[in-house]
């Protein structure tokens, strides 16, 4: 008798083919994705939307989406969206990014388009190191965070604070723009955000930007437990979890 | 004396810039390099190595780093690889054409594409011509002298010029050999604490990198070229010292394998040689006489050397490891100047361009063996039907 996979019930936008995917047990990228492939669906978009990653584990979703998707260049993923949507605004645009990709290498491209006020959806996944590469210090590390490059905790005299990204966009973003944190622990506050970042591109309000706390066990070098613990409980101490801006300046 | 350790390339690169005393360092991650920062980062973090460390966002800040850093009197270290390396493309040329001798690794990866984390010669490659040493080593104890020696070389007085220290990635990077660390005294001996008098220091004003006329780019391009001139005579000057104080000497180069009645001989650079001596060796067992002549200094080439050494050889099969689409020759870079370098000798000595171990691949032993089966038949006939073969797909 042939055994039957039983799958769990996926948005419609994924790729089927690509599941299961590509990310490590626990790791985070795939409930961002969720979120967004939920959200995707629910605004009936999956024809308009093109999907952009950049290097980093976020390029393990290459194939991950049944949509139009192009796999940029690390830290590069913002400006390559820009020049897809400026080409055919009629596009639902969306840049997918790490916190080394838009907070590093990136950085520069972040703040101008947030500057420019594009009319892009940027979704950035703190995990606070460069995973790919095997989990260095990234300028999203917490205080006294052990990682490949800082193996006693990170000195925060040393080596600088943690960058606060929705914090210093929504500073320089201009009116109509959209900016919040949210978190794969509160999954359903994360995807209200990414919908409501969505929703503002396609009212042509300008830049939308989402940071989500998330997820690597496998470079934090954590158990289930500890993993949780440390999205749930300690990154939030730092990176506070909301909305930074929304359009008519109204903040949760 | 020193003791031996089983360290890969990328640890025996960290070991080298430990023993150099770098006060600098700045890094980026991006593999095979990454292997590089992760150690200098644990050597620090556990008193073993006295260095400011600057965790750049992106290659060109790592460069632009090194370039400020050395242009305020410190012996400076940074490395990258791959699309990093092409990344940071704008800032080699002034940080030479300033005459600052930072110290680069470039552990070999792919461009994009293939963009696989495989070793391709063609990132280092890109930066061959924006004044700066350049050479590769083949071995993790090549890897250590060959940083001690370009630091030597780079902040002589006569030259003053910023060094590549290639190594192939993965083959090198990160494969252990036993290599030989030597103590800080023999170091010490060997390469004297860096001093350049040509710093931004409030004491004595002066300005570095400023926007010039036209007529003062050619002297201060001539000027470069003149310390590109002088490299040679300290190299070899630097490697007999480095022979005498560490007893390994190295022809600062072209290795020659099996070359004394050598009638046909592979020429490259980096790890891939190491199998090419290996074909070398079965086919010798066999009775054919072939030899293999491996680069070891890239920039500058050594025309004259090549000239002198090479034309003895019936055939020569020129290796690239690397793509450099439309050059002359329709081979790689290696091939194109190989052939340039051997213009003098006419018809006499035979040319032919492999490329090969493109993304990552490895170039297989049966590979060699059919590059040097041709290089035989064109070597009797005296014939070259075909200039350049693309392997695996041509040969
Ligand atoms: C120009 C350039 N520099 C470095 C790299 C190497 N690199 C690949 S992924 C990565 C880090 C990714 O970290 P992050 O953006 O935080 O994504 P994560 O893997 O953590 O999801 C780096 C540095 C590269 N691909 N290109
Ligand atoms: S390394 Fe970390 S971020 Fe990358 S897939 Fe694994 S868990 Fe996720
Ligand atoms: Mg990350």
């Amino acid at each position: 008798m042939e055994a039957k996979q039983i799958l769990p019930k996926m948005p419609k936008s994924w790729n089927p083919a690509s599941k299961p995917h590509k990310f490590c047990p626990g790791c985070g990228h795939g409930l961002v994705l969720k979120a967004l492939g939920q959200v995707i669906d629910e605004l009936n978009i999956q024809d308009r939307v093109v999907f952009g990653c950049d290097i980093g584990c976020s390029l393990l979703s290459w194939d991950f989406f049944n949509v139009d998707t192009v796999q940029t260049h690390h830290g590069r993923t913002t400006p390559v969206i820009v020049g897809i949507k400026r080409a055919n605004p009629e596009l639902i645009t969306i840049a997918y990014m790490g916190d080394g990709g838009g907070y590093a290498i990136g950085s520069q491209h972040l703040v101008n388009a947030a500057n420019r006020n594009d009319n892009i959806t940027a979704i950035l996944v703190n995990n606070t190191v460069y995973a790919m590469t095997g989990g260095q210090m990234a300028p999203t590390t917490m205080p006294d965070q052990k990682t490949e490059t800082t193996p006693y905790g990170r000195d925060i005299k040393e080596t600088g604070y943690p960058m606060l990204g929705p914090e210093m966009v929504a500073a320089i973003a201009h009116e109509g723009a959209y900016v919040a944190r949210g978190s794969i622990a509160k999954f359903r506050q994360l995807k209200t955000f990414i919908k409501k970042a969505i929703e503002n591109q396609m009212a042509g309000r300008g830049f939308s930007f989402v940071e989500a706390l998330s997820t690597c066990p496998t470079n934090w070098r954590t158990n289930a437990e500890k993993t949780w613990d440390f999205v749930e409980n300690i990154m939030p101490q730092y990176f506070p979890i909301g909305e930074y801006k929304v359009p008519g300046g109204k903040e949760e | 004396m020193g003791k031996v350790r089983r360290i890969s390339g990328c640890v025996a690169a960290a070991e080298a810039v430990r023993l150099a005393d770098v006060d600098v360092i700045s890094s980026y991650p991006i593999r095979p390099y990454t292997g590089i920062m992760s150690e200098l980062a644990r050597m620090i973090a556990d008193g073993r190595l006295d260095a400011e460390l600057v965790y750049a966002e992106g290659e060109h800040a790592q460069l632009s780093i090194v370039y400020g850093a050395s242009a305020a009197g410190a012996r400076t270290f940074t490395g990258s690889s791959g699309v990093g390396v092409t990344f940071a493309f704008e800032v080699y040329s002034p940080i030479s054409g300033e005459r600052l001798p930072v110290q680069m690794a470039i552990g070999d990866r792919t461009l994009d594409p293939p963009g696989d984390f495989g070793s391709e010669h063609t990132d280092a490659e890109c930066c061959r011509d924006q004044g700066w040493i350049q050479g590769w080593a083949s071995t993790p104890q090549e890897v250590l002298d060959m940083h001690l020696i370009y630091y030597r070389v780079g902040e002589d007085p006569k030259v003053m010029l910023p060094q590549y220290v290639c190594q192939d990635g993965y083959f090198v990077t990160h494969i252990l050999g036993d290599v030989q660390v030597p103590d800080e005294a023999q170091v010490k001996e060997f390469l004297p604490p860096y001093k350049n008098h040509h710093i931004l220091d409030p004491k004595k004003p002066q300005i570095i990198g400023p926007q010039i006329e036209p007529c003062m780019g050619p002297p201060q391009q001539y000027q470069r070229k003149q310390a590109f001139d002088n490299i040679n005579e300290v190299l070899i000057k630097a490697h007999d010292d480095f022979a005498r104080i560490f007893g390994r000497r190295y022809d600062p180069f072209l290795e020659e394998f099996m070359t004394d009645d050598a009638e046909v001989v592979i020429f490259g650079q980096g790890a891939h040689m190491n199998t090419a001596k290996a074909v070398a060796a079965r086919l010798r067992n066999l009775g054919d006489k072939v030899g293999v002549v491996r680069l070891r200094t890239f920039r500058p080439f050594p025309t004259d050397e090549i000239l002198k050494r090479m034309s003895r050889f019936k055939a020569v099969g020129v290796v690239d490891n690397s793509a450099q689409f439309g050059i002359s020759g329709g081979a790689g870079v290696l091939f194109s100047e190989v052939r340039t370098a051997l213009y003098d000798v006419g018809d006499k000595v035979k040319t032919v361009g492999f490329v090969g171990g493109l993304g990552g691949e490895m170039i297989t032993h049966d590979e060699f063996l059919r590059m040097f089966r041709k290089l035989q038949e064109v070597a009797k006939t005296g014939k070259v039907e075909k200039r350049a073969y693309w392997l695996p797909f041509e040969l």
